[in-house]
């Protein structure tokens, strides 16, 4: 890893961290964190009952959002039976990938859309009021302060627990396939106002045109922080964004020169940053001379490059490998490939259209795809949240995602993160058995799935849908047995279903 | 990945002899208690190669420039007005380079012969990607014919004669380097965090004991492999839970009067000391310190860098020396490249070309090895040409340190340095 949020003191504190959160659990019982545990019962609540019911319950602001959420999501006709469901992996693997997970009652309500409209309603996020959209990560909205640790803590959390809230999750998977891609360090970067600014530019251009979006980041101040592009002078060009938008963001080594690198340097001369955090552009400090780039002369400045690099060929086929990757499966074939890029031509560069015609692909529903993911730390993460309705503190989850090699917005270099089974080895694995310990249910919930079905079978589908195998569930029953508490049987039989190497496919 | 059922029964072996009683559960996978005659017995394991390689990957691209200072080459002043660090400031190793200032703990070791650098190293049409240029450095196939990293494929060729044989990355993923076609290198992370929480700490310590058992179990449990990842998940998991307890043993018996410096690349280099001198006894030990890409405001960056680099392996070379380890030791640092010769309008550097390596170690003859690049001539893109292929660096490795055949490793024959 290039840089590491947390530090030397910090881990050998963990220890004695997660120790002390685990003694709070056993205290506390599982007994209710009710107020951390109020948006996620909502949450419930809106998909699989009427708006009206919660009314007594939350203020009208919330109730407003609640019926407009209920009949967007459910707004098909409720005897839509369109696609029969007799296969019962098939929501759980879409919502493994296009979100993060889903509970029993969400899957449900997933289920009594029918595949095909749980597709479209995953796609048209936007028709969807976002709960989520009421809260702001507790950082410091300026570039004043020198942040805290805290405040990197709060900022994880934030968007974590947007993915395990948000009725739009696959707005969530698509900024963190961005965040990936525009792979951005807060180690550089130091100020989490500007990541949380940048992750906005990346939520509001999700599955937008991506030209918009490559200009976008191109003049973001978190992106001019992280590859210099506030230091790039008309007199002494800086090397580093003129680089890696075409080797990373756009086209992909093989199709420039060392050349090409040059004059995109030339051409991105004279970006700054104010002081409140916005970045600007000042033509007394930008080259404006003519530059030869790809084949074409011309006086280029910033939007030149980004158009012709939004619009090559090879941004085509690289975006297009790369969201069927994030999706489906690694190495898909040159027709799957040819098949998306044309899709992102036609549409000039909408990626929504591309996910789209990912999602409704035959690759994406086949079994090479179904399970042939190890999750992501925030995979790992996310949903056993959301599956299981529970929580943990912010301190926790950071900790932990760190740990895992995956603390968002804090990406190890300009390439992202590593995907498949680079994820896996001794040291995560661990990190993989211990975070069940430090999840937080809220009322017990679990406990009584447990006493009405004392094998585990229906608390471990919860985790994975499609079952244990009976062996493998066979062990963690004879282990869960030997507790003699209800609340700590529930916690062994959710901390080994989370070690099994079947939770941990995606 | 194919489970290695040679190593896991190696570390069970070793782990029970440590005071770990492997569950040997009826659900368990089929074969981890079959074929012991593949073990190496306990009483053979103290005679097994005790040599270490610990290889520093410092990442980002170090400025090799200002690392070992040509500060006999006029050139070097003029192209780097700001940058360019005054001879007498230099710690001279010879008449024509020296040392980074902040770097006197190496320059220490110099002196008493532990140190070789290596001038100049680098390969032919050299890449200015990070990304690339580091798989290169990795994989040690310019021409891409390996996707294998090369001390991977050092694994996968030394497994199959002697299963013992391990390496551990101290961070929390792996890098290409140690990841070969069958075999990979365990990861700690920290020595914190590579251990297995129990459920409920202390009201019922022997059923967490029995819960924390059934993990292993759950490895092992369907023999139906669901896929390759379920594979590797499941290698991982078993190596995990036996590696965990040796190591955390080992460091409840290591002691130490060397002074580390306290940052988190020290933290690991004492880590390495404790896993070295454990039972797990990995032939290699890789670790990498980041933030060398130095495209603005290079000189306090660097200087702070080189300084833990060079005080933290200074440490740790007195550490395995007061345990009569020094011989037994072999330190080699290196970066994805150098940086430009001429400095850019932002303090700073681009991405360059050849770069220095250091070898340190007790069996090490010290020196300077390979020439200096000529700062005056330069390649088409303004960067050095190496002097030195970097794969003849790995090909003395191999053969004078490991007694592997680089050959077989490297794919074809470099001329070897006289280090050793």
């Amino acid at each position: 890893m290039v840089g590491k949020m947390v530090d030397d003191s910090s881990r050998t504190l963990f220890i004695e961290f997660c120790v002390a959160e685990i003694d709070k659990l056993r205290r506390n019982k599982f007994q209710d964190a009710r107020t951390e545990m109020n948006r996620r019962a909502f949450l419930k609540l809106a998909l699989v009952t009427s708006a009206g019911a919660v009314a007594g319950y939350y203020g009208p602001e919330l109730l407003t959002l609640a019926n407009t959420s209920v009949q967007s999501l459910a707004g098909l006709p409720e005897s839509d039976n369109s696609v029969p469901m007799n296969d019962d992996w098939q929501i759980p693997h879409l919502l493994r990938r296009a979100g993060f997970g889903a509970s029993p009652d969400e899957l449900a309500s997933y289920e009594n859309l029918g595949v095909t409209e749980a597709v479209n309603n995953l796609l048209n996020y936007q028709n969807i009021e976002d709960l989520s959209i009421l809260s702001q990560p507790d950082i410091t909205m300026s570039l004043e302060k020198k942040p805290t640790q805290d405040e990197i803590v709060n900022l994880v959390w934030w968007w974590v627990d947007r993915m395990i809230q948000s009725l739009r999750p696959l707005e969530e998977r698509m900024t963190l396939f961005w965040h990936n891609h525009f792979a951005t360090a807060i180690y550089k970067v130091r100020s989490p106002f500007l990541m949380y600014k940048q992750n906005q530019l990346l939520r509001n251009y999700a599955t937008g045109n991506f030209e918009d979006l490559l200009m976008g980041i191109t003049e973001d101040p978190a992106m001019l922080i992280w590859l210099d592009g506030a230091r790039n002078r008309k007199a002494a060009p800086n090397e580093n964004y003129g680089r890696e938008i075409m080797e990373v963001f756009t086209m992909g080594v093989g199709n420039y020169t060392e050349d090409d690198v040059k004059a995109a340097a030339r051409a991105f001369t004279g970006y700054g940053i104010d002081k409140s955090g916005n970045s600007y552009f000042n033509a007394n400090q930008h080259d404006d001379g003519s530059k030869t780039f790809l084949g074409q002369t011309g006086n280029f400045g910033p939007k030149d490059i980004v158009n012709i690099l939004a619009n090559h060929p090879a941004t085509a086929k690289t975006l297009s490998q790369k969201l069927f990757s994030y999706f489906a499966y690694d190495n898909p074939s040159n027709d799957t490939i040819t098949r998306l890029a044309n899709v992102y031509t036609d549409s000039n560069g909408n990626i929504g259209q591309v996910v789209s015609a990912i999602l409704n692909s035959d690759e994406f529903w086949s079994s090479q795809s179904h399970l042939g993911q190890v999750k992501s730390p925030v995979d790992y993460v996310a949903t056993a949240m959301r599956f299981l309705g529970a929580t943990v503190t912010p301190k926790a989850a950071a900790y932990m995602l760190n740990n895992m090699g995956q603390l968002p917005f804090d990406p190890p270099s300009v390439f992202g993160w590593p995907s498949g089974a680079a994820w896996i080895n001794t040291s995560t694995i661990i990190d993989r058995f211990n975070f069940p310990l430090l999840l937080q249910s809220d009322d017990g919930a679990t406990t009584t799935t447990l006493q009405s079905d004392p094998s585990g079978d229906s608390l471990s589908r919860v985790l994975f849908p499609e079952g244990l195998p009976s062996d493998v569930l066979q062990v963690i029953q004879n282990s869960s047995n030997s507790y003699s508490d209800d609340v700590e049987k529930t916690r062994n039989l959710i901390r080994l279903t989370m070690s099994t190497p079947y939770y941990n496919l995606n | 990945m194919p489970v290695n059922v040679a190593r896991r029964l190696f570390l069970q072996q070793i782990a029970q002899s440590a005071g770990r009683v492997p569950s040997l559960n009826p659900l368990s996978f089929g074969p981890r208690i079959l074929d012991l005659s593949n073990l190496v017995p306990p009483d053979q394991v103290e005679n097994l190669n005790n040599r270490t390689l610990v290889v520093v990957q410092l990442s980002g691209g170090n400025d090799g420039l200002n690392t070992l200072v040509p500060h006999s080459q006029q050139a070097y002043y003029s192209n780097r007005p700001t940058l360019a660090l005054n001879k007498s400031d230099v710690l001279q190793l010879d008449g024509d380079v020296g040392l980074h200032p902040n770097m006197t703990a190496l320059q220490s070791l110099f002196k008493d012969n532990h140190v070789a650098v290596v001038q100049g190293a680098g390969y032919p049409n050299p890449n200015r990607s990070h990304y690339e240029s580091m798989a290169i450095w990795q994989t040690a196939a310019p021409d891409q014919s390996y996707h294998t990293g090369w001390l991977g494929r050092y694994l996968d060729n030394a497994h199959s004669v002697d299963s013992s044989v391990s390496a551990v990355e101290l961070d929390a993923l792996l890098s290409p380097t140690i990841v070969g076609a069958n075999e990979r290198a365990m990861a700690i992370q920290s020595l914190q965090t590579f251990k297995v929480l129990p459920l409920t700490k202390a009201t019922s310590p022997a059923v967490d004991e029995s819960a924390i058992k059934s993990l292993d179990s759950l490895q092992c449990s369907s023999c139906q492999e669901y896929n390759n990842l379920v594979n590797a998940l499941m290698q991982a998991g078993l190596d995990a839970l036996t590696a965990s307890d040796i190591v955390q043993q080992a460091s409840a018996n290591y002691q130490t009067s060397v002074q580390y410096p306290k940052n988190d690349f020290s933290n690991r280099l004492k880590l390495a000391t404790k896993v070295v001198t454990s039972r797990l006894k990995p032939t290699i030990v890789y670790l990498q310190i980041g933030g060398f890409d130095t495209h603005a405001v290079q000189a306090d960056t660097q200087a702070n860098l080189l300084k833990t680099v060079s005080d933290g392996i200074s440490a740790f070379y007195q550490d395995m020396d007061s345990k009569d380890k020094a011989d037994d030791t072999l330190i080699m640092t290196f970066s994805e490249f150098g940086r430009r010769v001429k400095e850019n309008g932002s303090k700073g550097t681009d991405h360059g070309t050849a770069e220095p390596m250091f070898l340190i170690g007790g069996r090490v003859n010290g020196g300077l090895y390979g020439t200096y690049p000529s700062l005056s001539n330069l390649d088409s893109n303004g960067d050095l040409q190496y002097t030195v292929d970097f794969r003849q660096v790995y090909t003395t490795v191999l053969q004078d340190w490991l007694g592997a055949d680089p050959t077989q490793i490297l794919n074809s024959q470099f001329q070897k340095l006289s280090i050793f």
